[in-house]
């Protein structure tokens, strides 16, 4: 399975390689945040910002983060079905279908390159916060991180797979993940704390599985939480997973059993 | 006992009929239309085999359901003795599915690039790989273009990476989708002498050919299956089809010097359904065709008819029915 998902990495890698252009625009879209970032800092350097203490009173370490786990959820939400949409657009879902690979393989194969352009932009934020912005990660606490990391990954990918299934049977981009994505941005506190809303919108921000990613990440990496001190929100997270990853799971195979049944796989 | 690559059993399948956001909603009391209905088939093991038919006839269909890229409603595959629907992994091993469509391949990436990816894809041992890869280019051809993007080759030239793709894990049987579809005549005809000499007769492969191009089934094929509205009408050798479903006898008659105009007079004889003049024979000659129900019966009335009107008939012959023939003939009975 590992060299059948590299071969499906080196292969997007090749493709988006071969487009030089969008290539090196892709690169430069990377560090042109960072450059903001700077400015940002600046503009808030020695502000006290109200309902920043929890997370050490830096604006700028706070909106990192949260840009961070915002890319990474964007990615895994929209990585399976812009793969899929993909696929069907080129005419090579068939063929990949008629390979050795599993579903489950490919599926996952689609979203791997995604998620390395995702991580080389996190890392290049976090290296620009670190080198010019201030951003100290002295504090973080390594498996607190990594279990939120993983848990909203999870749940993302869970969406991205359900949107997917949307596509397979409709043809169309789903609508569902964009009006998701679109709500987290505005309500899960990327840019300003969730206590800045009114009480209405706080309570339908904490239905939002990124607001309990976006709080757990900056607590275990700007204030060093331990797993048992973000037990809270791990545990949300856990249960959104828990639910997401089989119900996902079972939709997508539904969806591919009725696009062969209705010979609809190669269609958009 | 004959040994069989492929066998159909009343395969059935029905797509429903949607034109519309309404068709859609109402779900319950949708239409539906038979692409494949009771098809029962066996293909024997080596050499090249058509499904012939107009567009829409359920070749495509036929095909998807052989590959297991479409669910029957009902019946059952078989591949070299692997239950498609029972067994998909061991099946997909013995069979390649080369789609009609040029757009299946990676056409950003090299020839060598995309083979390389299936290769994987397809298990060949890394040690393996590279060998295979380059027996497959040199097999159809593109060796000297390999290390060429794939937007840059030709039609025929993807036709012929994508069949590559399908031999790269050496299945015993190819289900080729109007491979010659968008070829001009000469690059058509290459790719058929590469089936019919190298996948068929050098390599034994199992070549199963999706056609409505008459003459590359006649050609081509050792059996043709004529698929009509999803039924299976005539499997057998493309000439013993053809004479049995080509319609009504025809004759050519030639006939020399000055003629008394006895063309409208023939078509009034009893037997006759259709008499008409066409081109051919030398400047003095005339050349009719003449179509009738019983040759037996027909053909020495017409000639005693026209002896009798002064007319001298030089030449008599029968027009071999073509598979064009059946096929119109089967158009028309459906009409």
């Amino acid at each position: 399975m590992t060299s059948k998902l590299l071969a499906m990495l080196k292969k997007d890698w090749d493709e988006a390689l071969s487009y030089r252009l969008a290539f090196l625009m892709q690169a430069g879209g990377v560090v042109a945040p960072v450059v903001a970032m700077y400015f940002l800092a600046r503009v808030f350097d020695g502000v006290d910002v109200a309902g920043l203490a929890r997370y050490g009173g830096n604006y700028v370490s706070f909106i990192l983060i949260g840009i961070i786990v915002t890319s990474y959820s964007g990615t895994a939400a929209q990585a399976f079905s812009s793969g899929l949409r993909r696929a069907q657009l080129a005419g090579t879902l068939e063929v990949l279908l008629l390979t050795r690979a599993s579903l489950p393989t490919i599926v996952v194969g689609w979203s791997l390159y995604p998620f390395l352009r995702s991580t080389v932009m996190a890392l290049v934020y976090l290296a620009g916060g670190f080198a010019i912005l201030g951003l100290a990660l002295t504090n973080m606490d390594l498996p607190a991180t990594f279990l939120v990391f993983a848990l909203t990954v999870a749940i993302m990918a869970s969406l991205g797979i359900l949107a997917a299934s949307f596509t397979l049977v409709f043809k169309q981009g789903d609508p569902f993940t964009m009006v998701l994505l679109m709500a987290s941005g505005l309500l899960s506190g990327v840019a300003y704390p969730v206590s800045v809303l009114p009480e209405w919108l706080q309570a339908v921000a904490q239905v939002l599985p990124q607001t309990h990613a976006i709080e757990g990440m900056r607590l275990a990496v700007l204030q060093g939480y331990s797993v048992q001190e973000i037990a809270p929100q791990l545990a949300l997270l856990g249960i959104y997973a828990g639910m997401l990853l089989p119900l996902s799971w079972w939709v997508f195979s539904c969806a591919i059993h009725r696009a062969r049944a209705d010979g609809s796989l190669a269609h958009y | 006992m004959v040994d069989y690559a492929i066998q159909v059993e009343h395969l059935s399948k029905a797509f429903p009929r949607t034109s519309g956001y309404r068709d859609m909603l109402t779900f319950w009391r949708r239409q539906y239309r038979h692409a494949l209905d009771d098809v029962t088939l066996n293909i024997p093991r080596g050499g090249v085999f058509g499904i012939l038919g107009p567009n829409g006839a359920g070749k495509t269909t036929l095909l998807k359901v052989l590959a297991g890229l479409i669910t029957p409603d009902a019946g059952g595959v078989t591949l070299e003795g692997v239950d498609v629907t029972g067994d998909p992994v061991g099946s997909k091993a013995r069979l390649t599915y080369v789609p009609a469509d040029e757009r299946t391949l990676y056409w950003r990436l090299t020839g060598r690039q995309n083979l390389q990816f299936f290769a994987v894809l397809n298990e060949i041992p890394a040690r393996e790989r590279k060998r295979r890869v380059a027996e497959v280019l040199d097999l159809v051809g593109l060796t000297d273009r390999a290390d060429e993007r794939v937007i840059k080759y030709s039609t025929g030239m993807k036709q012929r990476l994508a069949i590559a793709r399908g031999l790269l894990d050496n299945p015993g049987i190819l289900l080729l989708d109007e491979p010659t579809r968008s070829l001009d005549p000469a690059a058509a005809r290459q790719l058929q002498r590469f089936i019919k000499d190298d996948l068929a007769a050098r390599l034994g492969k199992t070549v199963v050919l999706a056609t409505h191009n008459m003459e590359e089934a006649t050609n081509l094929c050792e059996l043709v299956a004529i698929l009509h509205q999803g039924h299976v009408r005539a499997w057998d050798r493309a000439t013993a089809i053809a004479e049995r479903l080509g319609g009504p006898a025809r004759f050519a008659v030639t006939l020399t010097g000055p003629t008394n105009g006895v063309v409208h007079q023939l078509q009034a004889l009893p037997g006759i359904l259709s008499a008409s003049r066409t081109a051919g024979g030398g400047a003095e000659d005339l050349s009719l065709e003449l179509t009738v129900a019983d040759p037996e019966r027909d053909i020495p009335a017409v000639v005693e008819f026209l002896v009798q009107h002064g007319e001298r008939v030089m030449r008599v012959s029968q027009v071999k029915a073509s598979l064009s023939d059946a096929i119109a003939g089967m158009a028309e009975e459906a009409a």
